[in-house]
């Protein structure tokens, strides 16, 4: 595997986006593949240990992914995604909430643009996800996952600069 | 009714940013901010302000002087929870540059 890959990480707080550039050592077609199909998404979408389980997706522009984060006790947060505009291999965007066993949405959710582009073998994805509120971004990292890492005083000012 | 602040909206401006800054070295009193700034006095007061009602700034009274510094709390709240989202897409694209590698290797 490639070494060196992209991965950067930018925080715009006036827009409350999080924006994710990231490279992949794949053609376009497998890494749009991985981005939209559910078998594909399902070995991955969810950080280990939880796992990802899609009860349905239909991958067309209204069409819609629920799917479950399964905790390694059981536990199940069930989120659902709805298309808003796909342009195969180029770009699709999508919006994003929290729901309840029963597809109930819990809104303010969030909004998803994911851009594909592939150069030399490497393949880019820039997410942009922008978030309703901040409450709404503390609840994403609510959901079960590791502490974070220590403040230093340097990366608050980096953060702060940005 | 009126909404509270939002942390985002806090730091998004450059002249609070500065002030954070100014303000994480050492406390300072308002007039002493505000001789850091070509703005008017009321503009920076109102950004201190804002920045009060987020609770990233706390204010102490010694004396006659009312000093501002820098809640570390709150501050380290939002540098844990951007953190922790960079780990959950790292642990996130790691499964995925695997899962495309076995991909890949099922093509060939």
């Amino acid at each position: 595997m490639k070494n060196n890959l992209l991965f950067d990480f930018t925080v715009d707080k006036s827009k409350r986006a999080v924006i994710i550039n990231k490279e992949f050592d794949a053609s376009i077609s497998l890494v749009w593949d991985a981005f939209t199909k559910q078998e594909i998404l399902d070995q991955w979408w969810a950080p280990q240990p939880w796992v990802s389980k899609t009860k349905f997706m239909d991958f067309e522009v209204g069409g819609r992914r629920f799917y479950a984060m399964v905790s390694p006790e059981g536990q199940e947060h069930w989120s659902i995604q709805k298309y808003t505009s796909i342009s195969p291999k180029t770009n699709f965007k999508m919006s994003n909430a929290f729901a309840d066993k029963d597809e109930n949405p819990d809104l303010p959710g969030s909004d998803w643009d994911l851009s594909f582009s592939e150069q030399n073998g490497t393949t880019k994805v820039c997410i942009i996800i922008i978030n309703e509120s901040l409450a709404r971004m503390e609840k994403m990292i609510e959901m079960g996952f590791q502490e974070g890492f220590t403040m230093t005083l340097n990366y608050l000012e980096n953060l702060l600069a940005k | 009714m009126k909404t509270r602040r939002d942390v985002f909206q806090a730091i998004a401006d450059p002249t609070r940013r500065a002030i954070l800054l100014l303000i994480a070295a050492q406390s300072m009193t308002p007039n002493a901010i505000a001789e850091e700034f070509h703005t008017s006095r009321q503009a920076v007061s109102k950004h201190i302000q804002i920045l009060t009602e987020c609770e990233l700034v706390k204010q102490e009274q010694k004396g006659r002087e009312i000093y501002y510094h820098i809640n570390e709390n709150k501050i380290k709240e939002i540098d844990n929870w951007i953190a922790q989202f960079k780990n959950i897409l790292e642990t996130q694209f790691a499964q995925l540059d695997k899962v495309l590698l076995t991909l890949k290797n099922n093509q060939k």
